[in-house]
């Protein structure tokens, strides 16, 4: 979503949290995939916050 | 704060300052994106946007500028009851399976139709608590803070969003559901709540049966903070001072709607007199309620949403049938680049009563009876007879007045309502203690018993 300019340190970070997250939203493991989803909520808000990302979650646990 | 007196402003911070602070370029380009984003989501997954977009011959491709969004077809209310209506019981203004909610509310119901059912995914209702975040963080609440929710839960989203935040800033979070009005005093005394979330009415109620239970809450509690929601009192000047001085507290206003997924708009400690539009979270318009025009600064008219927040449920130039006056950043001194709703919401664009030709807002009435500190609570009557509106305010002392005093209230309130509508007359009747009354939600102080829906007489 982002356009345009450097991403700083902090959301470069953010980024890689949120990438991470999503894949393991998809973790067999109960425990894993619904911590992570629960996770990548979360983080998501940082990511629409700094307006880095607003897309849907629906695959990855609403 | 104990002792008395209402405590300094907090010092300006920003929950995140890097929308907080943008410059109007940038902000724009950020809401142009999250716009498309969402509009071209709700097109792809929701038949009744779909439908309503083709219709009016719009694709999300025509979205190029911001202005452009004034080529989208509004959403009413209405339309989604009906959608309810017809596609039981979500409607098909979805853009996901039921399935994939976490979270059930519904609308309070005020208007008298069947209350509008409403779900967030897990992401949309993180999103809930994440404005209202920007808000109350930005009035002053703090990690050490400890908050009573004032509130009865249950379905109605009400002040959920707060309670979520305030745990999301890291406060001590008290649930005051389930009890009196006693219990949730003894619970903010007890456990030394510094901030109480409620509606104005509520926050107003609270301290009034504080005082029968001989606690002055100004000087004996540590409250710091009321954070209001749910009505629009939370900036009528005189209810605000009101409740400043009963809970010796800053008082701030935080509206929203159940539609939008809750917190809209705050008020910033520097408190000026408004609430700063949540800009990177939603595009706000004002328009003609009667044409649909949209208004300029300074001009009074309805608010209209579109939130980037909430998917399953998108909310695109939603009609809030809110009553505002958008005005520039600059009224506020923060530096928030948020423009403002001057006087936060100023009531609703149909609750305006015509009494003999006169205009008679609620929220103006209750400023004005608000003034007066002898009076506990009233109520609006408009009746008709002999074929003429009659317009009566009944008002509840705080003590038994004796002659004198009853005759210096009923005169004062006749003169400022006189002066303040035009000359119209307004009858006064004092009524007793505990007679009318009293609100945790939605107060509603008006009764219009004209045969007319709405009076307009």
């Amino acid at each position: 979503m982002t356009q345009g300019g450097q991403m700083t340190e902090t959301e470069s970070r953010v980024k890689e949290v949120y990438e991470a997250l999503k894949e393991l939203s998809c973790d067999e493991a109960p425990c894993v995939a619904k911590n992570a989803q629960r996770a990548l909520a979360v983080v998501w808000q940082i990511m629409n916050d700094l307006g880095l990302e607003c897309e849907q979650l629906y695959d990855y646990g609403g | 704060m104990p002792g008395g007196g209402i405590p300094p402003k907090k010092p300006v911070a920003y929950w995140n300052p890097k929308t907080e602070l943008m410059s109007r370029d940038e902000l724009t380009e950020l809401q142009l994106r999250k716009l498309k984003s969402m509009v071209a989501w709700a097109y792809d997954h929701s038949p009744f946007y779909q439908a309503k977009y083709s219709a009016a011959g719009f694709e999300p491709g025509d979205l190029r500028s911001l202005d452009d969004i004034t080529g989208l077809p509004f959403t009413t209310k209405g339309e989604l009851l009906d959608s309810q209506q017809a596609h039981p019981l979500f409607g098909d203004f979805t853009s996901a399976p039921p399935r994939m909610a976490l979270r059930y509310h519904a609308t309070s119901g005020t208007t008298g139709r069947t209350p509008l059912r409403i779900l967030d995914s897990r992401k949309d209702w993180e999103w809930v608590s994440e404005a209202w975040c920007y808000g109350l963080y930005g009035f002053g609440l703090r990690e050490k803070d400890i908050v009573h929710v004032s509130f009865s839960y249950g379905t109605f989203i009400g002040l959920w969003g707060a309670h979520c935040a305030a745990e999301r800033i890291g406060c001590l979070t008290i649930p005051g559901g389930g009890g009196t009005s006693e219990t949730r005093i003894r619970q903010v005394m007890e456990l030394g709540a510094t901030a109480v979330v409620a509606t104005p009415t509520y926050a107003i109620r609270l301290a009034q049966v504080a005082r029968e239970m001989g606690i002055d809450l100004a000087s004996e509690s540590r409250v710091e903070m009321i954070l209001m929601a749910g009505e629009p009192g939370g900036n009528i000047p005189n209810t605000k001072r009101l409740i400043e001085e009963s809970w010796g507290a800053r008082a701030g206003d935080f509206p929203g709607l159940s539609e939008s997924g809750g917190s809209t708009a705050y008020e910033c400690s520097v408190q000026p007199g408004g609430v700063h539009l949540l800009e990177d979270h939603y595009v706000d318009e004002v328009i003609d309620p009667q044409t649909g025009k949209t208004l300029g600064y300074g001009e009074k008219g309805e608010l209209v949403i579109t939130s980037f927040g909430r998917g399953i449920m998108p909310m695109i130039r939603y009609r809030t049938g809110d009553l505002v006056e958008r005005v520039r950043n600059d009224y506020c001194t923060c530096g928030r680049t948020f423009d403002l709703l001057k006087g936060g919401i100023l009531g609703r664009v149909d609750d305006m009563k015509i009494v003999r030709g006169v205009n008679v807002y609620p929220a103006g009435v209750e400023n004005l009876v608000r003034g007066f500190a002898e009076v506990e609570e009233f109520q609006v009557v408009i009746t008709e007879e002999g074929g003429l509106p009659q317009i009566c305010v009944r008002v509840e002392p705080s003590a038994e007045l004796d002659g004198t005093r009853r005759s210096e209230l009923v005169r004062g309130l006749q003169q400022v309502l006189r002066d303040s509508h035009s000359g119209l007359r307004f009858e006064i009747e004092v009524v007793g203690i505990g007679e009318l009354p009293r609100f945790e939600l939605k107060s509603r102080r008006v009764v219009d018993s004209r045969a007319r829906d709405g009076g307009q007489l």
